[in-house]
């Protein structure tokens, strides 16, 4: 055991707890002084402690358990019982008397206190901080039985010149008694004392201190066995050795009895003792080698093992830890077989979390490049409907409004138009089955195909006969694509439409309400091939509207998981049945966001909603033109602008196109003042130009504030400079160099005409 | 819109250049606002505008305004035909002096 000496009085045994715990620890000190004082009574009814007996082994403990302050509270017991003494005296000490009791003191609270010093001192090899006194080590045990050996001499050494020195017995003799039946205490109850301790401390028994316990109940078994042996022997030799004794002890005759019973008696007590220290302090040796031996083996590699694996798993760059864990694990490989095969374990652990962690990383890079992949792919998707609006600003035939908004996954929803000639206007709705991936690979075909057929001729039904056995073509994985698929006849209003499994329209005709379409309905595309589609045919006249969507709309539902359905989509239609279709969208997105309230959105919702406004407008020969632009006067030049190249376009005179600009200019600057009430808003104007007749057609239009500027009375304009108004002139040029002024409200709009003849 | 302003004596010429409309005609305000100080004859020369919008008017008026108020005079000069067309639509002829 390699020690080395370092004093340190700021820890263990001087600790303070506060002055409350430490009052506590003198009132244990004191309380404990008492106990040994009353086990010494029981033990040889007439001595005080002071005096040399059994209990007195009891005071190291003392010191160990309550430090310093249970030290004070020990000597603080010894006074009370001086002053009980020296009542019960009722007379003065003598000189003699006063000084061997003050004097006892210093060996007896050295007694108590040296231990627990000498404990807290002594700094092991390896240790970063004096451990509380415990028998986890062999290196613990060894000191604790050094220390207690080293106080005994100690003790004996103080206490030699006070003790009341009995000439009749042999001192040797009673000091080996005393020495060897302290050491023995200090053994059978010290130790386990001790261990109970940190047993209540840490919660949790060590194999080392359950091998203590082990080997002091054979040690106690074993001192039985030798103690009976040795009195058996002293029967044996000398029959009549008790009986002397006990004679002695009665008659109490101690100048005429026969001295020798007390040697005798002694004698046979010494040997008694000397036994029983023999029997303990063999058995501690062989513990102590014993312990070594597994601590060798097992308690440290174990330890050290903990140490490696918590260093392992506190660090996270796994390659480089894995090779230290390996280091610190390579000399217990060979070691005793539950060791090495746990330090096997250990490596091999070390080796698969390695594994399993770089794996991990590779699947989590791959499943964000995935993710990233998939991000991309579904924006791709999501490109390729078309969402510029208006999207044929020049045809004013019809007014156009779609939206998707899809659900968390890629879908497949889609929705698409395009003019297929100068008068036909084709419209797509489909819904895909499925979602993903599939289902965005399905119908990014099928809305090729669809536009690809669509352009090189044919009617509805022959373009879903043809897209149907195109998709069939491979489709080993039964996707399906329900379509609904009408191509619109711009001059004429017609619409012809084929049907394959989706919902019906909404169309509102001749200003009724929104109506569901009730017409053939053939399956979807991909299930079958060969199957022949058919179609159906109505007429819209100018104003009406057709309304398509796809399940998300009416299937879309609530928290108590009620779906939309297509009442509600007719109510909301027809709650505003005038509405332009961007508004019918808005609304209906609306409608259902409130009736979903906070649940889940399983489908896209997408609709496309169209308006036919009739081929009035839509002359042979003629211009037409559109202009969408914020409601602000720094946009004027744009107005301006665009007019200025339709006009000049028209071949209109430098004359008219002052004037007409003028106009013009009026009535954008009105509507940037006035029509959103100073907040955010847009314009639209529409230009037609007739070449037959040769009048210009000017439409301004906004949403804001419903006014008629026309109906401003007409300003003074006969009044002197200074009473003159400013307002109201504006209009007026505007009426006075038009042929016509017309304002109307439709729709939820503001709509300024004028027109021109140039 | 440019502005080239002559000052003879109390006569001031504002030759503008450019159209007056509701962007431009704030700043042609200030800028005779700025000019007309010590003024009693202004002459706003109109040979180079294209363009007069209503706001412009107003701008027109308040000068008239302006000038009445500290008895002093103001004349459109060479005014092009547009530009007077505007002025008889909306009656501005009957109190400008137009030259």
């Amino acid at each position: 055991m390699k020690v080395k000496m370092r004093p340190r009085f700021g820890s263990g045994l001087f600790y303070s707890f506060g002055w409350k715990k430490n009052l506590l620890a003198i009132a244990a000190g004191l309380l404990c002084y008492f106990l040994l004082g009353l086990l010494s009574d029981l033990y040889s009814n007439s001595r005080i402690l002071s005096e040399l007996d059994i209990s007195s082994a009891g005071l190291p403990f003392i010191g160990f358990l309550f430090g310093i302050w249970g030290v004070i509270g020990t000597a603080l017991g010894y006074f009370l019982t001086l002053l009980k003494e020296f009542l019960a005296l009722s007379r003065p000490f003598t000189p003699a008397e006063f000084f061997s009791a003050f004097a006892w003191v210093i060996p007896m609270l050295t007694y108590t206190a040296l231990p627990s010093l000498l404990w807290y001192s002594i700094h092991l090899k390896g240790e970063r901080k004096v451990s509380y006194p415990r028998m986890d080590t062999a290196a613990h045990v060894i000191k604790y039985y050094l220390i207690m050996l080293a106080t005994l001499v100690i003790f004996i050494i103080t206490y030699l010149p006070l003790y009341h020195f009995d000439p009749s017995r042999d001192y040797v003799l009673m000091m080996t008694v005393f020495f060897t039946q302290c050491l023995d205490i200090a053994l059978i109850v010290g130790m386990p004392l001790i261990i109970l301790y940190s047993v209540i401390r840490n919660r949790t028994i060590t194999i080392n201190e359950r091998l203590v316990l082990a080997f002091l109940c054979i040690g106690v078994v074993a001192s039985l066995l030798a103690a009976y042996l040795v009195y058996n022997t002293a029967q044996r030799l000398d029959p009549s050795l008790f009986e002397d004794y006990e004679r002695l002890m009665a008659t109490e005759d101690w100048s005429n009895s026969d001295m020798s019973a007390l040697e005798r008696y002694d004698l046979f007590w010494n040997w008694y003792m000397v036994a029983l220290a023999l029997v303990q302090n063999i058995l501690l040796v062989i513990e102590i080698l014993f312990m070594r031996r597994i601590e060798k083996k097992i308690t440290r590699p174990l330890i050290h093992l903990s140490d490696a694996l918590g260093n392992y798993a506190d660090q996270k760059d796994g390659g480089l830890n894995r090779e230290a864990l390996k280091k610190e694990c390579h000399p217990y490989r060979y070691g005793y077989g539950e060791v090495s095969s746990l330090t096997q374990t250990c490596i091999h652990m070390a080796d698969d979390i390695d594994n399993y962690t770089e794996e991990l990383r590779q699947v989590t890079a791959e499943k964000e490049r995935i993710g990233t992949e998939l991000d991309v792919a579904s924006n791709i998707q999501r490109d390729m409907l078309p969402r510029i609006f208006p999207p044929f600003p020049d045809r004013c035939e019809i007014d156009i409004y779609a939206s998707m908004k899809p659900a968390k996954e890629v879908g497949g929803d889609f929705y698409d138009y395009y003019f297929i000639d100068q008068d036909h206007l084709a419209l797509t709705i489909a819904d895909v089955s499925g979602k993903g991936v599939p289902a965005a690979l399905f119908m990014v075909i099928s809305k090729t195909l669809l536009q690809n057929h669509a352009m090189s001729g044919g009617s509805p039904k022959e373009i879903l006969t043809y897209v149907n056995h195109q998709l069939c073509q491979n489709n080993d994985s039964l996707m399906f694509c329900t379509v609904w698929f009408g191509i619109l006849d711009l001059r004429s209003g017609t619409l012809t439409a084929a049907n394959a499994g989706h919902e019906y329209p909404a169309v509102r005709k001749a200003s009724g309400e929104y109506q569901l379409m009730v017409n053939r309905h053939d399956p979807p595309l991909g299930i079958r091939d060969g199957l022949r589609f058919g179609e159906y045919e109505i007429t819209l006249s100018p104003g009406d509207c057709i309304f398509e969507y796809t399940d998300g709309v009416t299937e879309a539902v609530n928290n108590s998981m009620d779906q939309f359905e297509e009442e509600n989509m007719l109510a909301t239609l027809n709650a505003e049945p005038d509405a332009d279709p961007k508004t019918v969208i808005e609304k209906m997105h609306t409608a259902i966001t409130q009736f979903a309230e906070d649940a889940t959105q399983y489908d896209d919702i997408t609709m496309l909603c169209v308006k036919y406004l009739g081929s009035g407008k839509a002359k042979e020969s003629g211009l037409r033109a559109h202009l969408i632009v914020p409601a602000h006067v720094d946009r004027l030049d744009e107005v301006t602008g665009f007019l200025e190249e339709q006009l000049e376009n028209a071949d209109c005179s430098p004359d008219d196109i002052f004037t007409i600009t003028l106009a013009a200019e009026e009535i954008f600057v009105n509507i940037a003042h006035y029509a959103y009430d100073g907040g955010e808003g847009e314009a639209e104007i529409k230009f037609s130009f007739d070449n037959d007749t040769r009048i210009a057609e000017i439409v301004f239009s906004d949403n804001g504030i419903p006014f008629d500027p026309t109906s401003r009375p007409t300003p003074d304009i006969s009044q002197e400079a200074g009473k003159r108004p400013v307002g109201g002139l504006g209009i007026h040029i505007v009426k006075q160099m038009m042929d016509g002024v017309h304002y109307q409200y439709l729709g939820g709009k503001n709509m300024l005409a004028f027109q021109k003849k140039i | 819109m440019t502005l080239n302003n002559q000052l003879e004596d109390t006569t001031l010429t504002m030759a503008i250049e450019g159209r007056i409309d509701t962007q431009t005609a704030p700043e042609l305000e200030a800028a005779i606002k700025e000019s007309i100080e010590g003024v009693s004859c202004l002459i706003l020369d109109f040979a180079q505008v294209g363009y007069i919008s209503s706001a412009g008017l107003r701008t027109v008026l308040t000068a008239q305004n302006w000038m009445d108020a500290k008895g002093g005079t103001m004349t459109i000069r060479n005014a092009g035909k547009n530009i007077v067309k505007v002025f008889k639509v909306t009656g501005f002829d009957t109190f400008l002096t137009l030259e």
